[in-house]
This record gives C-alpha cells, sequence and structure tokens, in this order.
C-alpha cells in the first residue's frame, strides 16, 4: 500500500457526542419490533449498549381498578368487566413477551443489553429514560394502523425530546446508506456528524441542502465537506429548490431506504406537519434536537 | 387313332423381336394397372360418387396390386380435391368433461395453436408482473389504507369528544376502556371512590353512552373490512382485464371470421380474469413461476378456481387449460388426404383419449386427445385392409358407427360397450365426411355381404379384381410398360426383349391359360426382383431371358423338395410306375398337388378289377373314407357310361373295382375318372393298356373327355419320371382336347416333343382314348346295334354278356355246377 497524503486521506467523522447508549421502547406492536431491530442494527454497528424499557400503562391500571371499568372489544357484542388483576397479569406476560423478543433480537449481534419494566405515564416514562441515552427508538405507533398515523408517544418524543429519536414503521434489511439534511445550524451540523457516523465509510448517500443563492450554497457545501471529511466527489450533495422544499420527504424517499437525519429546528419540519412529513418519507427518520 | 399335337401347340412364344423396344428403359414406364377394367371403372364411380353409402370394397384374390392401385388411383383423384379443414381441441370452461372442437381452414389451425401459446407465454410474464408492479401495489394499499384511516379518523373523534367530556379513552390489550379525566390526567381509583354519588353515576352514564358509540363504531369494522375486500377484488379484475384484453385483442382480430374460436379466445379471457386470484397471491408471495415437468403436469387440475394451494405459482400444469391441441394439421397436405391405415384397430381409427398415471390415479385432460386415421382421412379417403380391421377387437363395429352417424365420437372401446363407468372426456363430436375403401379377399366380402345387413348400407361399390388380363395387342403393350413400371419403381436393371418375352411367358404359365395374362402383379415383381438380381450375380447390366428362366428354375428348386421326393420314390421304385410295356386293368393316371404355393404334377397307377357281380362300380377309395366328394361323383359317372353304353339289352352283372394303388393321402377331383375308366375298360375286355402313355381328363355319361385343370403340371410330372428313365421315344400324354389351349409346358418337354422322343395327344372321346392305350379300334355299333368283332367295345360287351348269362344260370341252379353244365 503507498503512502496516501494525509490532507487527501479521509478522516474519521469526528462527533461531539458517539452513541454509547441506546434506549428502545418495547411494546406489542409491530413498529416497535421494527424499531428494536433497527436499533439492535445500530447498536453493533457503533458498539453501544442497548436498553429495552417496556412500560406498564397507568392509565389502563387505573381504568381497571374503577368499579366500573368495562372494556370494549372488537368481537365481543358488549363491553365485559375489566379485572384488574387480569389486567396487571396481561401487562405482565406482554412485558416477558418484550423480554424475550429483546433477548431473541440480540443473539445474532454482539450487543449487550438491559431491560427495564416501569409502571406510569407512558410518555413521561419514555421522556424520562431518554435523558439518560444517547439515541431513542420507537415505533411509529403502538397498534396495527394505518400508514397515516402517528402515535402520541412516538409524537411527543419528536417534539420535546433532546435526545436524538429515531422513529420508524419498518426497518431496512440491509444497511443502506443515510441521507440528511444541513441549513448550517449547529443542531444540523449535529445532525450531520450523526449521519455520517452511522453511514458505511462515514459518507451519507445525500445530503440536501436549502435553497438559497449560489454564495450560500457554496459556503453550506463547504461546510458539509468540512464535517463529512470526505473528497467532494464521494457525497452527493443536492441543493434544493424552493419548489422541491415541499417535497423533501417525497425526494429523500426515492433516494433510497436508509434512514433520513434531520435537526428538529429550523427545517421544513417547522411549517409542515410532521406526521405528514413522516407519511411522505415512509423511512426511518432520526431527528436531532 | 387320333394325332399327336404338335411342338408349336405345347407352348406360346413370345417373340423378342415383335416388341416394339429394346429394353424397359425405352418405354415411358407410367402404367400402374393393365386390364381390371371393371374393378377400375367401379373405383372411379365409387369414388366421383357423392351419396352416402358408396362406400367401396374392392375384392379379389391376393398379389393382384390391389391396395398401391387403389391408393394411386385415389390419390389422383384427390389432388384436385379442396383440402378439409384443420381440426383443434379446447378447453370447454364451463364443462371441463367436454373439450370442445374448433375446425379452421388448412394451416390456421396451426397458427392458432401457435398464437396461443404465444398468448400464453406473455401472459405467464404480464400477469404476474401487473400484480407485482408498483401501481398495483399501491393501490391495493390505497384501498386498506383508506378503510384503517376511516376507522382510525372515527375512533380519534370519539376520543377528542369523550376527552371534552372529561372521559379518557385508553387502549387495552384487547380492546378499550374509558376512564375519567381530570385536568387531562386520568383520575386514580381512590378518587373516584371518593366522588360524591351522584358525580359517579353521571361519570358512569357518560362512560357507558361512550361505550355504545364505541361498540357502534367497532362493530362496523368487518363491514368496512369486507368493502376493502370487495374494492381490492375489483381491482384485481380491472387489472387482469386490462392486461389479458390487451393481449387477447389482436388475437381475436385475427381470427375475427371464425366465431367459435372469438368465443374460445373470450372464453379464456373470462376463465383467466376469474382465476385472478391465482397471480394474484403468487405475486404476493415472490417472484414468478418456473415450468414442471410433465410427471406434475396434471397436478393443478380440476382446480377449476385456482390459488386453493395458496402460494404456489400458476405452473406448466395450470396453463395447460387454456392450449390448443391441434389434432389434425392439414397446412402440408395438398388436395384432399388419403389414408391407409395400416393398423386398423379400434384406437387408430377413431382416436384415443391417453392417460397419464399419477400417485396411483389416471388423470387426462382435452391435451391427450390422439387423432384417429378418420379424423386424418376426414374431407378425404381413407384405405384399410379387410382382414387386419376385422382381426381387430371393436374395429369394424366402430368405423360402421361413425360412418353410419356421419360423425367421430372418441370414446374407448370400454365406454362404447357401456363396461367402464369412470368418467372420462367426452369431446365433441367431429362430423365425419370421409370415402372408405376396404380391400379384402373375395371369401371375406361374400361372407360380410351374407351375414353383415350394415354392408348394403355402407359399401354399397364393389370394386372385383381379376386375377387375369385378357390378351389383346393394347393390353400386351401395357403389360410391358407395366413390367417397365415395375423395373423402375423398384430400382431394377433394365430388362431386355428377351427377359420381357420371357416374363410375359410366365405370366401365361402363372394363369395356365395361353389367352390370358396373369394379374398376380405381386408375383410379377418377384420374378422381376429375382431375375435382376441373377443379372447382377452376372455382372450383366441388362437383365435377359436367361436371367428370368434361372430366376424360374431357382424359384422351382427352392420350393420342389416335395416334389423331387416324389420323384425319388418313383425312381426308387417304391411307388411303382411302369413307363413301357403294357398291362391289363392298369392305367397311369395323372394327379396334381399344390404346397406352399407351388404345385406339381405326378403319375399315378390306377388299377382296375372285375368279376361277376350285380353291377356296382366300387370306389376303394370312397369305400375306406379317402376318396372326396368329386371323386365320388366322377366314378359315379362313369359308371353311368358305362351302365348306358352297355346295359341296355342286359344288367351290368359285374362287380368292379377301381383303385388309386399306393395313394394314402386323400384324392378328390374328378380329373381321373378318364383314366378310371381305361382300366375299366380294360380290365373287362381283357385287352391290355399300353404303360408308356399317361391319361388325364374327366368322364361325362356320355363318353365325352371333359377339360381339367393343371394340365400342364400334369404333363411336366410324367415327362419328368420318363426322362430321368430315359425317353424312349413312344411315351407320352392324353389330355382333354379342351385344354390345348393352356398348355404352355417347359420348354425341355417342348424340345422333346420337337424331337419326336414325347407325345401329346388332345382327346376328345373315351373311345379315341382307349384306341390310344389300346392300338385296337374302339368300334361302332352296327344297325344290328353289334359292335364290330376286334374292337374294343365289342370285347367289352362280350364280357358283360358272359357276366350277365353265369349269373343268370347261377340264379336258377342255385349254384349247382350240376345243372349248370346241363343249362349250357
Amino acid at each position: 500500500m503507498h503512502d496516501i497524503p494525509p490532507s487527501v486521506m479521509p478522516s474519521a467523522p469526528s462527533s461531539d457526542r458517539s452513541f454509547r447508549r441506546i434506549l428502545v421502547a418495547l411494546d406489542a406492536s409491530p413498529h416497535s419490533r421494527a424499531a428494536l431491530d433497527l436499533a439492535v442494527q445500530l447498536a453493533a454497528d457503533l458498539e453501544a449498549d442497548l436498553e429495552g424499557l417496556f412500560v406498564k400503562d397507568e392509565n389502563l391500571i387505573r381504568a381497571a381498578q374503577l368499579p366500573f371499568a368495562a372494556e370494549v372489544r372488537t368481537h365481543s357484542v358488549s363491553p365485559k368487566a375489566l379485572n384488574d388483576r387480569r389486567v396487571q397479569r396481561r401487562l405482565r406476560r406482554q412485558a416477558d413477551q418484550a423480554e424475550a423478543v429483546l433477548q431473541a433480537a440480540t443473539e445474532q449481534a454482539p450487543v449487550s443489553y438491559d431491560f427495564r419494566v416501569v409502571e406510569g405515564q407512558v410518555t413521561r416514562q419514555l421522556l424520562r429514560a431518554a435523558e439518560e441515552a444517547d439515541l431513542v427508538a420507537l415505533g411509529k405507533t403502538s397498534t396495527q394502523s394505518s400508514r397515516r398515523r402517528l402515535g402520541t408517544t412516538s409524537e411527543a418524543l419528536l417534539a420535546e425530546s433532546s435526545t436524538p429519536v429515531l422513529v420508524l414503521r419498518r426497518a431496512p434489511r440491509r444497511r443502506p446508506p443515510p441521507s440528511a439534511y444541513y441549513d448550517g445550524s449547529e443542531t444540523a451540523r449535529q445532525a450531520l456528524r450523526t449521519a455520517a457516523g452511522l453511514a458505511d465509510r462515514g459518507v451519507p448517500r445525500t445530503v440536501f441542502l436549502p435553497p438559497g443563492d449560489e454564495t450560500t450554497t457554496e459556503q453550506l457545501r463547504g461546510e458539509v465537506h468540512e464535517v463529512l471529511g470526505a473528497p467532494p466527489a464521494r457525497a452527493q450533495v443536492h441543493p434544493l429548490t424552493p419548489a422541491e422544499v415541499d417535497r423533501l420527504a417525497a425526494l429523500a424517499r426515492r433516494r433510497g431506504p436508509g434512514l433520513f437525519v434531520m435537526p428538529g429546528t429550523g427545517s421544513p419540519l417547522v411549517d409542515a406537519s410532521l406526521q405528514r412529513f413522516l407519511y411522505e418519507l415512509d423511512r426511518p427518520l432520526l431527528l436531532v434536537r | 387313332m387320333i394325332d399327336a399335337l404338335p411342338a408349336d401347340a405345347l407352348r406360346t412364344r413370345f417373340d423378342p423381336s415383335d416388341f416394339g423396344f429394346e429394353t424397359t428403359d425405352d418405354l415411358p414406364a407410367e402404367t400402374e394397372v393393365v386390364g381390371q377394367d371393371r374393378a377400375v371403372e367401379a373405383l372411379d364411380f365409387g369414388m366421383s360418387i357423392d351419396a352416402e353409402g358408396y362406400n367401396v370394397f374392392a375384392l379379389g384374390p391376393p398379389g393382384t396390386g390391389r391396395r398401391p392401385l387403389v391408393q394411386h388411383l385415389l390419390e389422383e383423384q384427390a389432388a384436385g380435391e379442396a383440402t378439409p379443414p384443420d381440426l383443434c381441441y379446447v378447453n370447454r370452461f364451463d364443462d371441463e368433461r367436454e373439450p370442445r372442437a374448433l375446425r379452421l381452414p388448412a394451416g390456421r389451425g396451426r397458427e392458432l395453436k401457435e398464437d396461443v401459446d404465444a398468448l400464453i407465454e406473455e401472459l405467464q410474464t404480464a400477469l404476474p408482473g401487473t400484480f407485482e408492479s408498483e401501481e398495483y401495489r399501491s393501490r391495493r394499499e390505497m384501498i386498506q389504507e383508506e378503510v384503517q384511516e376511516g376507522q382510525e379518523a372515527a375512533l380519534d373523534d370519539l376520543q377528542a369528544r369523550a376527552r371534552e367530556d372529561g372521559i379518557a379513552l385508553i387502549r387495552t390489550p384487547q380492546g378499550f376502556v374509558f376512564t375519567p379525566l381530570d385536568d387531562g390526567e386520568v383520575v386514580p381509583p381512590e378518587e373516584v371512590e371518593s366522588m360524591p354519588e351522584e358525580e359517579r353515576e353521571q361519570v358512569q352514564q357518560t362512560i357507558e353512552a361512550y361505550q355504545e358509540e364505541l361498540q357502534d363504531i367497532l362493530q362496523k369494522m368487518p363491514e368496512h373490512q369486507r368493502e376493502a375486500r370487495q374494492r381490492i377484488e375489483d381491482l384485481n379484475e380491472e387489472m387482469a382485464t386490462l392486461v389479458v384484453d390487451d393481449l387477447i385483442e389482436d388475437l381475436r382480430d385475427a381470427y375475427a371470421d371464425f366465431d367459435d374460436v372469438v368465443a374460445f379466445l373470450d372464453s379464456v379471457r373470462d376463465d383467466i380474469i376469474e382465476n385472478v386470484d391465482v397471480f394474484v397471491q403468487a405475486a404476493q408471495q415472490g417472484p414468478s413461476p418456473g415450468q414442471q415437468g410433465p410427471q406434475q403436469m396434471m397436478q393443478q387440475q380440476g382446480q377449476q378456481d385456482g390459488g386453493q394451494q395458496g402460494a404456489r405459482a400458476p405452473d406448466g400444469a395450470f396453463w395447460r387449460r387454456y392450449r390448443v391441441n391441434l389434432l389434425v394439421d392439414h397446412e402440408e397436405t395438398d388436395g384432399a388426404p388419403v389414408v391407409y391405415e395400416d393398423n386398423p384397430n379400434y384406437q387408430t381409427l377413431v382416436g384415443q383419449v391417453e392417460q397419464i398415471a399419477q400417485m396411483g390415479a389416471l388423470v387426462t385432460d382435452f391435451n391427450l386427445i390422439r387423432p384417429g386415421a378418420l379424423h386424418e382421412a376426414n374431407g378425404g379417403y381413407l384405405i384399410v385392409e379387410a382382414r387386419q380391421l376385422l382381426t381387430q377387437p371393436y374395429a369394424w363395429e366402430g368405423l360402421k358407427r361413425a360412418l353410419q352417424n356421419e360423425e367421430i365420437q372418441i370414446e374407448s372401446p370400454g365406454q362404447a360397450l357401456g363396461l367402464i363407468r369412470t368418467l372420462t372426456l367426452e369431446p365433441e363430436a367431429v362430423p365425419l365426411d370421409v370415402k372408405l375403401v376396404v380391400v379384402g379377399e373375395r371369401m371375406l366380402y361374400y361372407l360380410l355381404d351374407a351375414l353383415d345387413p350394415d354392408m348394403d348400407r355402407l359399401f354399397k361399390v364393389m370394386a372385383d379384381f381379376d386375377d387375369q388380363i385378357d390378351r389383346d395387342a393394347a393390353r400386351e403393350d401395357a403389360y410391358a410398360d407395366l413390367i417397365a413400371t415395375t423395373v423402375d419403381d423398384n430400382d431394377l436393371r433394365p430388362f431386355d426383349r428377351s427377359g420381357v418375352a420371357r416374363v410375359f411367358e410366365h405370366s401365361l404359365r402363372l394363369v395356365g391359360d395361353t389367352e390370358k395374362l396373369s394379374a398376380r402383379v405381386e408375383e410379377i415383381r418377384d420374378l422381376l426382383t429375382e431375375a435382376d438380381h441373377w443379372a447382377q450375380d452376372d455382372g450383366a447390366d441388362t437383365v435377359t431371358g436367361d436371367h428370368v428362366q434361372r430366376a424360374i428354375d431357382a424359384q422351382i428348386r427352392r420350393a420342389g423338395r416335395l416334389r423331387d421326393r416324389v420323384q425319388e420314390t418313383i425312381e426308387r421304385e417304391k411307388i411303382y410306375i411302369d413307363t413301357t410295356g403294357a398291362t391289363v386293368g392298369q392305367v397311369n393316371g395323372l394327379s396334381y398337388l399344390e404346397a406352399g404355393g407351388f404345385s406339381f404334377g405326378r403319375p399315378h397307377r390306377i388299377t382296375a378289377r372285375v368279376r361277376l357281380g350285380e353291377g356296382e362300380i366300387v370306389d376303394i377309395e370312397r369305400e375306406a373314407a379317402l376318396g372326396g366328394p368329386l371323386h365320388s361323383k366322377g366314378v359315379l359317372i362313369l359308371s353311368g357310361f358305362l351302365e348306358g353304353r352297355f346295359a341296355q339289352r342286359s344288367p351290368l352283372s359285374l362287380s368292379a373295382r377301381l383303385v388309386f394303388e399306393q395313394s394314402y393321402g386323400g384324392i378328390d377331383g374328378d380329373s381321373a375318372s378318364s383314366a378310371e375308366l381305361y382300366a375299366l375298360l380294360s380290365a373287362l375286355a381283357e385287352v391290355p393298356l399300353k404303360q408308356n402313355l399317361a391319361v388325364t381328363g374327366s368322364v361325362n355319361q356320355r363318353g365325352m373327355v371333359q377339360p381339367i385343370g393343371g394340365v400342364n403340371e400334369k404333363v411336366e410330372g410324367f415327362f419328368d419320371v420318363c426322362e430321368e428313365r430315359g425317353l424312349a421315344g413312344d411315351q407320352g400324354v392324353l389330355i382333354p382336347a379342351a385344354n390345348t389351349d393352356n398348355l404352355m409346358l417347359r420348354p425341355d418337354v417342348v424340345a422333346a416333343v420337337e424331337a419326336g422322343a414325347f407325345h401329346i395327344y388332345p382327346v376328345e372321346t373315351v373311345d379315341q382314348g382307349i384306341e390310344l392305350l389300346t392300338g385296337m379300334e374302339a368300334g361302332t355299333r352296327d344297325e344290328q346295334g353289334a359292335f364290330p368283332d376286334g374292337t374294343i367295345n365289342a370285347q367289352v360287351e362280350a364280357r358283360l354278356r358272359t357276366f350277365a348269362d353265369r349269373r343268370r344260370r347261377f340264379a336258377r341252379t342255385d349254384g349247382d355246377p350240376q345243372s349248370a353244365t346241363e343249362e349250357a
């Protein structure tokens, strides 16, 4: 192997915060399973620890304790009385299943994990737990639902968590390269570094830039390359036209099945609804704040 | 005493120089048949008449070339006729047990088959492609999403309203539950407990109301699911229709003139669309289908509403249902078809439905229908051989049925007889328009005609082939050309004039008649082939008369073991035949044997002994049950002659015995009755008969000598015995004068006659014969009715009177010798 001058050699991506601890929210839903699979993948790649958290919904427990609690089911004619003990049992079983799933998922990969069960308000518990983690992954909804729907828990985490949140419906099968959005802000820089950290050889597939005049675009482009440390040819930088801004999600979707990393502030998300963005993107979204 | 025949009367010669050519190469070689006018006219008539039931039975002896001639004539006729349509079988989707028949102009059947195969190939990729396409997936997903979203919207709405009312909607593992809300938080149970009764009641009622609403929403779910399913089905049908219609459109245009083909294509389209689920399911599961081997071909048969297996993609077995089974393809046929079925059993005639054994069961479909000769000859002509047809079980019945019903119904013989009850295919019957020519032996025709009432209805034309051809100049020219044609067809060396002449002569000999040529063209062909072989042996380029003679001699040699054995036994005097001297009551008769297609003659000693008796002439052969009826009849006739001539005035008081000495096999035929008579007369007259002469000829009650068969063989049989011993010069044969024009004796016999060493006498009456044999006059009655002294008849009569006197005396004196002498 011949010497390559240091200026030309790709330098390792610098990142302030490397992911050491990944939190994944577990419930019985298929989206949650997808989140788990992707979390395991990331944990393996980044040599991070994995924490699986199952939250027993306090509201449900409380509801079951009410004297007139009755469960309305899809296939029964009239509501069935809800038994506190039965609910507890069911929740326990769900927790056990979640743990088993976590165990099975991590068997293939060299990932260390632990599993926790807490009782409380689901959103609140997750937010709290997220503070301790470097990345939180969860499913888009907690039940079988339409593609359009965004669960309340996911919505809340995306809006309020300061930890990067990864939300998805389906896990990609292999390790497709991620894409990113960079608007020059500090959060965006963070996001970009995260994307680089998750990419093969440190280079995301595409980096979208906001519309602007030539100078701004060039500057941003330069910043991108600076952050990525890659020779210009490798990363594909795509400055958006004003028309394309609204269609960012669709564009990103077309670029490939990899996850999409973007800053949570000052981005197209401010104007558009997060739900619609996720619906059109239909790919795992990693939001960095 | 009559004279012997001159040598040139003994054999008809064909002079090579009489022929107008040098070798057969000079001849056009275009003749397929000579003579057979009656048969050819019948065939022409039979071929051209259009009416029902005018099928032809070509009867005649084997070896007369009937079948090749029939085929040739039919092919000539058929060449100018229209080519019949192609026949295809296709699936009938609403009842797969009765495949549908399609008829298309010649050549288009193949086109249709290929077009349908191409269509299937395209569908095999297009259909799965459609259901794997992004467009389909997204549309399908959209339908499902819509339903899902609708439900979610309803739930969200309910949730929002409940929240306003202070009620929370919470998900449980199996459904939902309502709890009271306070300030956005779920009220803890303790607080609920501590609520005032009224408030709690209020809360409970509100919750119950919401529960009811939620129940309603949830109950609508199955309905929505059903709607979604229906919409997806409609989507499937729509996608499938687009694809199929697009691909089939061209085909429908191409075959727009044929209603039944268009109907078939439409039914294919409908069936594919009906079975669309198969493709949808396969597409949902994974990549496109491959082909399966023939053993598994049938596995998906019977699945009318496909896709029951779920994930399995439509494979070769599934697509079979749409294919075209091209049964009869007339693309290459010129004119009408002429089919010769040389193995006419039931199946090869009527067709059959084959079956495949699969896991212990027999399965079939319309693709396994196979055509019979009737299908291939439909619209044209079919030739079969009667003997082959009649020896195959049910073949004759099946053929007749098809002809009578004017349609071909394919079913097994078991089905036809009602023996088989398992369900099998019943292909649509096809109208039949065929002219049938059956070639058979005469006996078969006459038997069928007598015993099968259907013969009158189905075979109104008999084409009767002769085994002989009348000789005339035109026919002889044609015969020569026929020889040339045979030489040509069989790639033989050309025959020169001498060769052809010799063949002509042999042809006459084969018939045993100098006025006829043999129509057994196969025998002639064999002779030509063998002569060619001997020419090759010689290294010659042309076949000459010598080669032909060699072929004849070789044939005789090959077949002549029995004859040689007989001659040997005569030679070694195991069998007594005298050829010199004279003996009383003994004569050389001549008999004729045929074995293995080879016939020969031999002399036979016949003896007669007489005594006093009551007028019976005993035929020892008949007594020993060795004589056939014709022989017995001959003896009775000669008895009639004897009685007629000699028993008018006094009773016939003799007892005579006639026998064929040393004959231990059967004897039949009356050709030796004149010989027997001569022996008898000799015994009565006590005059010896010359042993250097042999006799053949039957006799009638008036003493006329009648013609017999096999005269050539008989003469040669005696000649060979004499020649073996050395011709004495006075030997010969008495033949009936009427047989003179049958004489085609061997050249060496003729040569001997020419040299005066052998003699053939044409005898008309018994008297002429007895004169030759005794050297005495026969004698005729004078006005007094007496025969002149010294004649045979006089001596016979004298002897008979003696017998009569003795008998009378014996009767009167009761056998006492004393009284007998007194009377004398």
